[in-house]
């Protein structure tokens, strides 16, 4: 998905929500709660997966995502090692990912954008509005 | 350096010296010399046209007077100038009087071009060639400077005045002219015996082509050896030239030759030689750039009227080639002397010193204990004395010394016999000793001190290994039987690093590598700690994590190493749960108070319909406190992170201004809460600082937190950024409560809080500013405050700088 500059006009923001797609990888059953529910509110798409694989299979069926929000520490495959896979499979390695994690770690954020994420976001730092302003933004 | 090389130099450089200022003296003699020979001669070459020139001119006005003293001529112009005669007659008069100037007077002398009778006004009255009747030669004479007609009309009888060379056209060439003026007088005396001047002179003009020519050739007119002198000098020299010149008009003349066509030139003279001749009517020599552009050395002759001058001159670069040719020669000449005295001085002092080498090496063999050395000199004279001196004594401290090795060698064996007794008288004593002892029974209390001992070794919680010298295991207690799952008696003797395998972390160690070895090669006690990370396996595979002391044994009859180990899996266990703490609670902790602060957000927002006033406000708390308890556990973790050692930082070059500026948008939610404004000061040319960003940005996070929580609504918090010797100072400054001078001290203990801040903010955690403090020393700066209770609050913080990046 290529985005338009973030001071598009309100017409070319409402389009935009209606076709952009979110996976959001996201294990804990209460933050992944609100954080669909945030999206859904506020016009957007969200498809909720619990754990990797869950997301792998989503993104095989061909569902047409547009953003990944990943998490970190997640049970099984983490949030970097599917990051890892998704771009490495040249289909998916255009979809801009969000790493949105507990974790504050320099390393694991060096990771993360070695690995080619857009961004770093650490979860308890940031209200859920400047997150979503801050991926519709990229 | 060797001598004879020391003196060879020295001499060489002396020559060298002597023969450079030898070149430079007789150059600069010879130039001098040289310059005043030529100037000299070229001077004489001038003078000898100037007598020319002046002789061809003493012969033009003998020419004119006797001219002038024609009979008819004077009766004829009488005639013509007497203010009676008709105007008719004066024409007539003239025409006759000019048919007699060509037939009479022209015919006779070929360098004669023209004959005028000029009036007192200047005006042509008769000529040769009658249309020049009517000319105004006093005109010309004004333009040209060249007949000299109003001095001729006030000459007295017998005078002639002759203008320095011209060129005038005639027949389409130009050609040098020589015009002489004489005065007309009348056949009739008055009454004094005198004759009556006429109001009219004779204009001569005359051709000097050839005249010229032969002067500039140095004296054709008079036939003197000036002529053979001017001619080999134009023929030594290519660029040798005479010629004459007159000032101010710059009219040369000068003989035609290859490159110049013409004999006459309009060309100036250098005009401070044109001077020298006219204000001084002196003569010039020296050199010059002449009127070809060309440097010259040449001389000039000045003619008494002031205006004519005579050149003789040369080319500089020709003039001095011979000079320049010798100089050539007696350099290389001098070189060839100094090469072969260098030569020459290496060869003598090397045969000269060689005596005194030779004896020189010799009294170094000596100095090594040679006392066979002998000097090989043959040389009579003073050398060869005293390499025969030499020699001589050599032979004297060779006998001496074989005489005190054979005195030497006596007492020796005097010494080794003496030393044979002493040994036997030894091992009687000893063997005396030992029956003592039996009889004494000291056996018997070695026994239990022995017992003693093998009683801890088995009882002790760590295992304990001993090797011999060839690696062989001599002694193992029951806990290192138990840890290695080994009996002693199944490998006594055996080398035990064939059995176990140790590894550091998940590199195996081999060889010389292994504890056993490398202490018995350091010939020092080793220590691994539980942090090294060593692990054994045992031949059944069972690894455990071990902490090892070695001891190197030296008694001496049975030399090896001590080997004492402990098996820490509990301990280790302890401290990896320890470390993963941090990260765990880190997680554990935010993930629950992500959800709180989120889910309070979108209560907030509205979009779950809308809350009364209290309930908004209340959920507002929940918001805040879950920020604030964000702030506690990120502040606790760092603290306890740094504490523990773990945290391993990681420095980077950063832009101090970008950093702090990114920092505090971060707490704009806070600022705006409170509608405190903040200004980021950054010096000019502030370098780039060298610091783990992470803690960085806790400092500062820390301290602009606190100045916001400290400081009054619409307060105002400056940052300033300076560069002070090699580091970066921040100044966080607020307005706020300021610390009350008692509790200063106490500002940066864990959990203390100030009495003010305390009744302001009631639920701060106290660790921020002990965190701060951990950090700033941690990457080795300072952390200092100044403050006034009710004023504000100031803190210092230093930041390495970067060496060598400038953060411009």
């Amino acid at each position: 998905m290529q985005t338009d500059s973030p001071s598009s006009s309100t017409s070319t923001e409402d389009k935009k929500k209606k076709t952009l797609l979110i996976l959001v990888l996201e294990d804990d059953p209460h933050l992944n709660r609100i954080i669909v529910h945030k999206l859904t509110g506020r016009g957007y798409n969200p498809i909720l997966a619990t754990n990797a694989q869950e997301a792998i299979d989503i993104l095989e069926r061909g569902e047409p995502v547009d953003i990944l929000w990943l998490d970190i520490r997640l049970p099984g495959m983490s949030g970097l090692e599917f990051l890892k896979y998704v771009k490495e499979q040249e289909k998916f390695s255009h979809i801009k990912a969000f790493i949105v994690s507990a974790s504050g770690s320099v390393e694991d954020q060096e990771k993360a954008l070695r690995l080619g994420a857009a961004a770093y976001i650490v979860k308890g730092n940031h209200d859920l509005d400047e997150i979503i302003e801050q991926i519709i933004a990229e | 350096m060797k001598l004879w090389a020391k003196f060879a130099a020295i001499f060489s450089t002396l020559v060298i010296l002597g023969g450079g200022f030898t070149v430079v003296y007789l150059s600069t003699a010879f130039l001098s010399e040289f310059r005043s020979i030529q100037e000299t001669n070229l001077l004489s070459v001038a003078e000898m046209s100037k007598e020319a020139y002046t002789a061809y001119g003493e012969s033009t006005t003998v020419r004119s007077i006797d001219w002038s003293s024609d009979g008819y001529l004077r009766a004829t112009v009488e005639e013509m100038t007497d203010p009676d005669v008709s105007p008719e007659k004066q024409k007539e008069l003239s025409l006759i009087l000019g048919e007699y100037l060509r037939v009479n007077k022209i015919s006779y002398d070929p360098r004669v071009l023209i004959v005028d009778v000029v009036g007192k006004d200047g005006i042509v009255i008769a000529s040769s060639r009658a249309d020049r009747i009517g000319t105004d030669e006093g005109a010309e004479e004004r333009e040209k400077q060249a007949a000299r007609i109003s001095d001729a009309l006030s000459a007295k009888l017998g005078e002639a005045y002759m203008s320095t060379m011209v060129s005038e056209v005639d027949e389409d060439e130009l050609h040098p002219m020589t015009h002489v003026t004489v005065r007309l007088f009348s056949t009739r005396q008055d009454e004094n015996g005198q004759l009556i001047p006429l109001p009219a002179i004779v204009l001569v003009h005359f051709i000097s082509d050839d005249i010229t020519r032969g002067f500039l050739r140095g004296g054709a007119v008079h036939e003197n050896h000036g002529h053979a002198d001017a001619e080999v000098f134009s023929v030594r020299y290519d660029t040798g030239e005479i010629y004459l010149a007159r000032a101010p008009g710059g009219l040369i003349l000068t003989v035609p030759r290859e490159g110049k066509e013409g004999i006459v030139l309009n060309a100036k003279v250098p005009a401070n030689i044109a001077r020298v001749c006219a204000e001084k009517r002196e003569d010039f020599h020296g050199e010059y750039i002449n009127y070809e552009g060309t440097l010259v050395i040449g001389a000039m002759e000045c003619i008494e009227d002031g205006r004519t001058m005579l050149f003789a001159e040369v080319a500089a670069a020709e003039a001095f080639a011979p000079f320049y040719d010798m100089q050539r020669k007696i350099i290389f000449a001098i070189l060839g002397v100094l090469l072969f005295t260098v030569f020459f001085s290496i060869f003598v002092s090397k045969s000269i010193l060689r005596p005194l080498n030779e004896i020189v090496g010799v009294a170094d063999r000596i100095a090594k204990n040679d006392f066979t050395a002998r000097a090989d000199v043959r040389e009579r004279g003073e050398m060869g004395q005293l390499a025969r001196v030499f020699n001589t004594m050599l032979d004297n401290i060779t006998r001496y010394q074989k005489e005190s090795e054979e005195k030497a060698k006596e007492l020796n064996e005097k010494v080794v016999a003496m030393e044979k007794q002493n040994v036997f008288l030894k091992d009687v004593r000893k063997a005396m000793l030992n029956l003592l002892q039996d009889s004494w029974d000291l056996g018997a209390s070695l026994k239990k001190e022995k017992e003693q001992s093998m009683s801890i070794i088995t009882s002790m919680n760590e295992g304990l290994l001993v090797v011999n010298k060839k690696k062989e295991v001599i002694l193992m207690n029951p806990t290192a039987e138990k840890l290695l799952e080994v009996k002693l008696a199944d490998i006594a003797g055996v080398d035990p690093g064939t059995i176990f395998r140790t590894f550091q972390g998940d590199k195996e160690l081999l060889g010389d590598d292994k504890l056993i070895p490398m202490t018995m090669k350091g010939g020092k006690s080793i220590t691994v700690g539980i942090d090294d990370n060593f692990f054994v396996q045992t031949p059944s595979g069972k690894r455990f994590p071990v902490t090892v002391a070695t001891t190197l044994l030296t008694s001496k009859d049975n030399e090896g190493v001590l080997l004492v180990f402990r098996d820490v899996t509990e301990e280790k266990a302890l401290n990896d749960a320890k470390s993963n703490f941090i990260s765990i609670a880190s997680h554990q902790l935010r993930t629950p108070l992500t959800s709180i602060r989120w889910y309070s957000e979108v209560l907030n927002d509205g979009s779950m319909g809308p809350l009364n006033e209290m309930q908004a406000d209340f959920m507002k708390e929940i918001y805040q406190g879950s920020l604030r308890l964000f702030r506690t556990i990120d502040t606790l973790l760092a603290l306890s992170r740094v504490e523990s050692g773990k945290f391993e930082e990681n420095r980077a070059i950063l832009d101090a201004k970008v950093f702090v500026e990114g920092t505090v948008k971060e707490l704009e939610p806070l600022l705006n809460e409170k509608k405190i404004t903040t200004h980021i000061n950054p010096e000019d040319a502030l370098p780039n600082i060298f610091v783990d960003a992470f803690m960085l940005k806790e400092v500062i996070t820390n301290l602009v937190a606190n100045s916001i929580r400290y400081t009054n609504e619409g307060g105002v918090i400056d940052i300033d950024l300076k560069k002070e010797d090699d580091h970066v100072l921040c100044i966080v400054r607020d307005n706020g409560i300021g610390i009350p001078e008692a509790q200063k001290a106490k500002i940066f203990e864990r959990f203390f809080r100030a009495d003010n801040a305390v009744s302001k903010v009631p639920d701060g955690s106290g660790l921020g500013l002990s965190l701060v403090k951990e950090l700033v020393e941690k990457w080795g700066g300072k952390v200092w405050f100044e403050s006034k209770e009710g004023e504000g609050t100031t803190f210092f913080v230093t930041i390495p700088a970067a060496k060598d990046a400038s953060g411009a």
